[in-house]
């Protein structure tokens, strides 16, 4: 039976390692240690620390701020005027377009997920990205994308109904799915009906025509109705403004700023005042319309409510948590013993996803070694995981070439199919929804051979690094203790970088065909004992750096090594 | 030759055999195997043309296409002007295919293939209890299932692994050394879900890139872990590792062997894709299913410039598919594979009758599909939608697509009627998609036995030089194959377009081995086959 139960068996480098590859992206072995000396609850604990916020990206070419300061409300004339004026703060250049500063968000953003210290926010940042989508390049509002991601990140271990809140009144979401144009005449039935479909309650089996055991197309009617009236405060396109200094003057005057989110509006003339009535799924619930800003905030909120108030609303975010973190399987055990008691707990936590995680992350289902490697790495575990796993380049990066290198991060994450902030569709990465091959979808023939093109490119020399590999693996080793044992070497790196232990027959032959190249194991120790006594002697270093690139090469390429 | 018949589009490949007056056959050397020579090596030695049978071209328009501005109601453009009044499509505008229906005035080059007859129009395609969720319709679409049931395997993946059983298992081989299926895209989709939930297509996004980063890979293989999900984890993975070697050099030979002829217009997605396809149709893979994809069409808002209904998002996208798919079928024309091509396009639904105020329409039911390629059966099927028939704002239901589906897996690839009935669960009506095939609505029984004979090759046993007749008694697509006892092709005899005749094929055998052989000839849905027997 799946149990909840805190763990309570070893403790040792796998499991460490197990929990920090989930909760994060990889670990060091510095990292791993430190785990297994704390224990499993001090790592816990340690993992939902919540984390300063780091520093907004400033625009890579020159250095400039175009993201306002925390807390202030942006306005056009500070943040959109033009660059040349220098009577102005900052500096969001019109001229550059969406692209160049989103590009800027990418790779800022592989930067924090690489160096940030060991926490489960950057992945929670990720997932809440992932969960309430919005594609960057349709949204063509680089400040508001990133705004949304910072939220994300600050409340990443937040509750859920916040953030639900906060998102139907976002203005990156009011521009992805239609918001801007939900008016009276004619509501738009974009955001109503992700919401309920894939945000919130879910969509069940569809019953008869229109009902979907959670809800009905008369809902997402009527939500959309409850949502009329809503616009994102700049609502032009700013590449069509470049000469509107003042964007408010295009808006209608009976505009009123939402109190809570400078980004969004509220415009009365455009707002269904009429009551909305809901179907049998909601008890037959009707909101009744407003006339006032402060009515039709209410209105939202009595939506919010009422989907929050249905169980199956916490069971849908637990199962989207489970998914992410453990496995994508979920029969009737799981949903009895795992996702049913957490929804309850999330209900009764006032929607908080943090307390749900840390039961979660330390129970014994968590644990259990039948789930080890039941995921397959997503491209952000296997390229960040890496970066994170193996950090002796750190030290060594050019600050002129930083810009490129996690750029280079980006685009290998893009190449792999996580592009960041840039989801496959309004349903997020389809490794975390598509049945029955979930994180199967990360890896095709397509993106398989990317996947050994990165790890290959490790061990190649690197020009950001002063043209010294990514992964020194003859340093790499000698972290380790016992390295002049092959096979306890071998062991180790194991426990490391894999989910799951290798045999004895695949370790005797990764050292023998492959380390050794047809050797036998035992004679790694003379190679690795003469690099040890003489560190500064070339061919006794070439000696041993030849068969470990030779072997981190193939356990990177294995196909064990995507098991995540 | 007995009667010399009226050829129906005498094909490169058939001029060159009658030309010679023998068919050039692949022979072996020294014993060597066939195998070793099979594949494009093969096909330069020989200069013939790479033997290839018949591919479909499915391309999806993600986001729901909005039918009613793609395929314009001039039967009642009143109504529609009425209910779409900001985004209508102005009368004179559109391209006029019949009296009832005129294509957006941007697809002018699919105008042209309308008046080339390449170009058919299925209307009102949808299902009972549409389904108004992306990602639900879409499923739906690709695993031609019922509204009310999840089925986790695409239509195409099962009718491809009824015929190609076990894979991967034992693939590639001679028979099919290429990949069955490619998506030129990262992942391959849900349509080419195997039965046992395999992928029976590999993803493909460019030859070269593939090719160079899957060359040096090993090919690692140890023993599985004991825990189940973590070594059915490997095990898949282990899979596309296989696949991605086997495949990397037949895809980068096809990929070199043939170069575009045509110019595909830049900046567009669609056309980058069908660019490769092309390529690859033409190198000689005898890849059955090509998906292409072109997203953009869920025009809840701006579908159209505000002041001009004709300008505007829908607009571009359908410039693009239309400009796409007719430099395609250019290409393959020019590249002489236009008898072998059929594409067909397909969204998860379309969009609602009535515009919204943003200048958008959101999500619909039924929509058309088109077809298109030389062998197509041109014209509309169905009529304009009925305008006076809505149902809460959305068009009512011609056809249903799983009767499209089965009327392409019959016509085109010849499925039979219960194989097609295990693919799609059911018995779905079809309807003429191919030129000279039959459909279960007509009148005319099915292809039988009774339309041709084949009669037994003469002489037999043979020494050097043979015949082979037959005799059809209606026009259709002829396919005469010579295979060995291993059930390995080893010829293309004939694969044409034929009409009404007795037909007399040379046939040089002094270049084979001793053994028996069959001569099959395929003919619609049915073959017949006679042994040979050569021997010196």
């Amino acid at each position: 039976m799946a149990s909840l139960t805190q763990y309570s068996g070893p403790w040792t480098r796998r499991e460490a390692a197990h929990l920090l590859r989930r909760a994060t992206f990889g670990a060091s072995i510095a990292e791993i240690d430190a785990a297994v000396k704390a224990g499993l609850g001090s790592t816990i604990k340690a993992l939902f620390t919540p984390q300063p916020t780091p520093k907004p990206p400033v625009n890579t070419a020159d250095g400039s701020k175009w993201i306002p300061d925390a807390g202030k409300v942006w306005t056009t004339t500070s943040v959109f005027a033009d660059p040349n004026d220098s009577s102005t703060s900052t500096a969001y250049d019109i001229r550059k377009g969406p692209a160049f500063y989103n590009g800027i968000t990418k790779t800022w953003w592989s930067q924090q997920m690489i160096l940030n210290p060991p926490s489960i926010q950057e992945k929670l940042a990720l997932f809440w990205s992932n969960h309430f989508a919005t594609e960057m390049s349709v949204v063509q509002h680089s400040i508001l994308s990133f705004e949304l991601l910072a939220y994300f990140r600050a409340n990443a271990f937040g509750s859920f109904k916040s953030i639900a809140r906060r998102v139907t009144f976002d203005g990156a979401m009011l521009r992805y799915l239609n918001g801007n144009v939900n008016t009276k005449g004619s509501p738009n039935e974009n955001y109503g009906r992700e919401l309920q479909e894939l945000f919130t309650i879910g969509k069940g089996p569809e019953i008869s025509q229109g009902d979907y055991t959670t809800y009905t197309e008369q809902d997402v009617r009527a939500a959309a109705r409850v949502l009329t009236g809503w616009r994102e405060f700049g609502v032009r396109d700013l590449v069509l403004t470049a000469n509107d200094l003042d964007l408010r003057d295009n808006l209608p005057k009976s505009a009123a700023v939402f109190p809570d989110n400078p980004n969004a509006v509220f415009v009365l003339t455009q707002h269904d005042t009429g009551d909305k009535q809901f179907s049998q799924r909601y008890g037959n619930r009707v909101i009744k319309g407003r006339n006032t800003v402060q009515g039709a905030i209410a209105e939202v909120d009595e939506l919010l409510d009422m989907i929050f108030e249905q169980n199956a609303t916490a069971e849908y975010l637990v199962l989207r948590l489970y998914r992410w973190f453990v496995n994508s399987d979920v029969n009737d055990e799981i949903r009895n013993d795992i996702i049913k008691p957490l929804a309850s707990q999330l209900r009764n936590n006032s929607y908080n996803v943090g307390p749900i995680l840390q039961s979660l992350l330390s129970s014994e289902h968590f644990f259990d070694a039948a789930l080890r490697g039941c995921q397959l790495r997503s491209p952000a575990d296997m390229v960040i995981g890496l970066m994170r796993a193996v950090p002796g380049w750190k030290p060594l990066i050019d600050p002129t070439l930083e810009t490129r290198f996690y750029g280079g991060i980006a685009t290998s994450l893009a190449a792999q199919q996580m592009d960041l902030n840039e989801p496959a569709s309004v349903a997020g990465w389809e490794a975390y929804y598509q049945s029955p091959d979930f994180y199967r979808m990360w890896l095709t023939t397509a993106t398989l051979p990317l996947r050994n093109g990165f790890t290959d490119a490790l061990l190649t020399n690197n020009a950001a690094l002063g043209r010294k590999p990514i992964l020194d693996t003859v340093a790499f080793v000698k972290q380790l203790q016992g390295a002049s044992d092959s096979l306890d070497m071998i062991n180790q790196l194991n426990e490391i970088f894999f989910a799951v232990p290798f045999t004895e027959s695949t370790t005797m032959m990764l050292a023998e065909e492959v380390l050794m190249n047809g050797g036998r194991y035992y004679e790694w120790a003379t190679l690795w004992n003469a690099h040890i006594a003489d560190p500064t002697k070339t061919s006794a270093f070439n000696a041993v750096r030849t068969p470990l690139d030779r072997l981190f090469k193939y356990l990177f390429r294995m196909a064990e090594f995507q098991l995540g | 030759m007995k009667n010399e018949p009226t050829f129906k589009g005498l094909s490169r490949r058939s001029f060159i055999a009658r030309a010679t007056g023998a068919v050039t056959l692949p022979i072996l050397f020294n014993g060597l195997p066939l195998k070793a020579f099979d594949g494009p090596a093969l096909h330069d030695l020989y200069n013939v043309e790479a033997e290839t049978d018949r591919v479909l071209v499915l391309v999806q328009l993600n986001g729901g296409n909005d039918g009613l501005n793609t395929v314009i109601p001039l039967n009642d453009y009143s109504t529609y002007a009425k209910l779409r009044p900001n985004i209508a499509i102005p009368e004179k505008s559109a391209l006029k295919l019949t009296s009832g229906a005129g294509l957006h005035p941007n697809m002018t080059g699919m105008q042209q293939l309308w008046d080339e007859k390449k170009l058919g129009i299925i209307q009102g395609v949808s299902y009972p209890n549409p389904n108004l969720s992306h990602f639900r319709s879409t499923d739906i679409w690709m695993s031609a299932s019922a509204s009310n049931v999840n089925e986790t395997t695409g239509w195409l993946g099962r009718y491809l692994n009824m015929e190609y059983p076990n894979y991967p298992q034992g693939f590639p081989n001679a028979a099919m050394p290429d990949p069955i299926a490619i998506q030129m895209a990262a992942v391959v989709g849900l349509s080419l879900t195997g039965l046992e939930h395999q992928s029976m297509g590999i993803a493909l996004q460019d030859p070269e890139t593939f090719y160079r980063l899957v060359s040096g890979t090993d090919a690692p293989g140890s023993d599985l872990p004991s825990t189940k999900l973590a070594a059915a984890n490997i095990t898949y993975v282990r899979e596309v590792q296989t696949k991605s070697m086997q495949f990397s050099t037949v895809i980068k030979a096809a990929a070199d062997k043939a170069k575009n002829i045509e110019t595909y217009p830049a900046g567009n997605k669609l056309a980058d894709q069908l660019k490769v396809v092309a390529r690859l149709i033409a190198g000689g893979l005898k890849t059955r299913v090509y998906v292409v994809q072109l997203g953009g069409f869920d025009t809840h808002a701006g579908q159209t410039d505000s002041t001009e209904p004709t300008k505007g998002t829908h607009a571009n996208l359908l410039e693009m598919v239309s400009q796409a798919m007719t430099a395609f079928q250019r290409d393959i024309e020019k590249l002489g594979a236009a008898d072998r091509v059929v594409a067909m396009t397909f969204s998860e639904f379309g969009r609602r009758a009535n515009s919204n105020e943003s200048y958008g329409t959101d999500h619909g039911t039924s929509a058309p599909m088109f077809i298109l390629g030389s062998p197509v059966q041109e014209g509309i099927t169905g009529t304009s939608p009925d305008l006076s028939k809505l149902k809460d704002d959305n068009l009512p239901i011609q056809f249903d697509f799983r009767q499209v589906y089965a009327s392409i897996l019959e016509q085109w690839f010849g499925a039979k009627k219960s194989v097609v009935k295990q693919v799609l669960f059911d018995n779905f009506d079809t309807v003429k998609v191919i030129k000279g095939q039959t459909t279960s609505v007509d009148e005319a029984p099915s292809v039988s036995t009774q339309v041709f004979t084949l009669s037994p090759v003469a002489p037999n046993p043979v020494r050097s030089d043979a015949s082979v007749s037959y005799d059809l008694r209606s026009e259709g697509m002829v396919h005469l194959n010579l295979f060995d006892n291993l059930g390995l092709h080893v010829a293309t005899l004939v694969a044409e377009y034929q009409g009404v005749g007795s037909y007399s094929i040379p046939l040089t055998a002094s270049n084979l081995p001793s053994g028996s052989y069959v001569i099959e000839l395929r003919f619609g849905n049915d073959r017949a086959h006679q042994v040979m027997v050569v021997a010196r």
